[in-house]
């Protein structure tokens, strides 16, 4: 497989975790991501790796757990009322400092909610599970990020230890669009596993991996020595996209994943407004700096979301400015198409 | 170069095939293409549409509001979306089983698919028919690249299929090509 191709989102995620090496895979079906799943239960086993199907999402998570202690590069997915499931997880991964994948290919809650795409775990992804920790969380705007993105976040997980989080939607896991696959593309393995991993201490000394650390003192220390690893994620993997040229807009768009591409028809479409688009990449850690930077010199700050206003808050930590911070939402399932964005603008501009 | 279609009609009729078809020919002539299908609770005779973009430039949102192109199927189809046709909108419809509003705009293409693949013996390429027509009433793919596409798709099927497919795209351009 080279040169353009059309592929639907899902798979997309599912080649880019084989390119980068993830050797495992565990998951429970649920929609809007079976096709990853799906394609991974026939091409694990032909890239020599495992695919595990779990009784639940909670032994998806566990089984990712035990397959990074033991080194390999590994992955679940799933979408959102099986995200939640695997919060504890999530946070005993961070706490034992293993790396790991973790998609979520969100769909309309509260509770089962839908299966249409939403963006309604924002929170969730940045502000993740018990325990004082965090995750790298990078959303996908196209189908080639979703291979990227992906790729990726195989390298960004073992180079911290730390699990790793592809946050997207139903709209981008669904949909097929051409993407360039870059196949002699190979992964960086930053910090290989055979110098922690549990491989068995044949002529080396025992390693230990938990996360319950009940000597007085050792817990407070594990969390100042994480929030070091943190701030030094902060410094060097932020990402965002902001055309630097249209420096000439009196209104800032800030949107993520799927809704950043409707943003963009609607910047395109409504030549009566001067507006540009800010595009967090990583949702954590969050371009608050840069963000606060792009929004001087703007009259107005629109965040429009597939929720009731999650990033928003970030957004008004970012800007410092309430009175400019105007919202525009659709929760449960409700897709903003690119004529709604913009008569919102236009209202709210005039 | 932007090109919308939105292609409707019941399950089982080959609605999100046909999209899948325009968007891969648009692929193979290196253009950027997306397919967005309506998913659900999907089942055969079942309401079915989906959304194809292809574009030279950067495609924004997969969705498709105001169609150039509307392809339907049947009366439902056409019922739901006739509503967003403009003065400007090309629609392809299966007159075999839509009754055409005369007081619609846009550019019709009225072409009684069903009967042509019954012709043919084989109602499955019904949608090969309207791909045809599409073609060749908007010159956006390439007719040859077309053709190598649904050999390509079909590869593994036996021969006959594959010739009454590529006679269906054919009866289908020939059809469109004469209005």
């Amino acid at each position: 497989m080279s040169g353009k191709m059309l592929m639907k989102g899902n798979i997309a995620i599912a080649e880019g975790a084989i390119d980068a090496g993830c050797r495992f895979y565990a998951g429970y079906p649920i929609t809007p991501q079976n096709e990853i799943p799906e394609y991974m239960s026939k091409r694990m086993p032909e890239a020599g790796g495992v695919f595990m199907q779990a009784e639940s999402e909670l032994i998806s998570i566990n089984l990712v757990f035990g397959a990074s202690v033991a080194g390999a590069r590994s992955m679940t997915t799933s979408s959102s009322p099986g995200m939640s499931l695997m919060q504890e997880g999530i946070s005993y991964m961070a706490g034992c400092e293993l790396p790991g994948v973790i998609v979520n290919v969100m769909r309309g809650g509260p509770g089962l909610g839908n299966i249409a795409p939403s963006q309604s775990d924002y929170f969730q992804a940045v502000k993740p599970g018990h325990g004082d920790f965090r995750m790298i969380t990078l959303a996908p705007s196209n189908i080639q990020e979703m291979y990227d993105f992906t790729f990726e976040a195989f390298d960004l997980a073992d180079k911290y230890r730390n699990p790793v989080m592809i946050l997207t939607d139903g709209l981008l896991g669904q949909m097929m669009e051409t993407i360039e696959l870059s196949r002699g593309r190979k992964p960086l393995n930053p910090r290989p596993a055979s110098e922690w991993a549990l491989t068995g201490a044949k002529g080396r000394e025992p390693r230990k991996i938990l996360s319950l650390l009940m000597k007085p003192g050792a817990l407070e220390q594990h969390n100042y020595d994480l929030w070091k690893k943190y701030d030094e994620i902060k410094k060097s993997e932020l990402r965002y996209e902001f055309n630097e040229k249209e420096k000439d807009y009196d209104c800032l768009i800030v949107a993520f994943g799927s809704v950043a591409r409707t943003s963009k028809g609607v910047i395109a479409e409504g030549k009566d407004i001067k507006a540009a688009l800010f595009r967090p990449v990583t949702l954590w850690p969050f371009p608050y700096a840069e963000l606060r930077e792009a929004a001087k010199k703007a009259k107005k700050v629109f965040v429009f979301e597939m929720n009731m206003g999650q990033m928003v808050e970030d957004v008004r930590l970012a800007v410092q400015d309430d009175s400019k911070v105007e919202f525009y939402g659709r929760p449960g399932g409700g897709l903003p198409s690119q004529e709604e964005l913009l008569s919102f603008l236009r209202k709210k501009v005039k | 170069m932007t090109e919308k279609i939105m292609i409707a009609g019941s399950g089982g009729q080959g609605v999100l095939m046909l999209g899948l078809f325009l968007a891969r020919v648009a692929a193979m002539e290196k253009k950027n293409a997306t397919w967005l299908p309506a998913y659900g609770a999907e089942k055969r005779g079942g309401f079915s549409h989906c959304s194809v973009i292809i574009s030279d430039e950067e495609i924004f949102s997969p969705m498709v509001e105001n169609p150039d192109t509307l392809i339907v199927f049947d009366q439902r189809a056409y019922d739901s979306y006739k509503s967003r046709v403009k003065e400007n909108t090309l629609v392809i419809q299966n007159s075999t089983l839509v009754k055409d509003d005369e007081a619609l705009p846009g550019k019709k293409v009225k072409l009684p698919a069903l009967e042509m693949a019954n012709r043919l013996d084989l109602a499955k390429v019904m949608n090969v028919i309207m791909a045809g027509a599409y073609v060749a009433a908007k010159k956006v793919i390439n007719a040859e690249n077309a053709v190598e596409e649904l050999k390509s798709s079909l590869g593994r099927k036996e021969s006959g299929v594959i010739k009454k497919n590529i006679d269906a795209f054919k009866a289908g351009m020939e059809y469109a090509g004469k209005k």
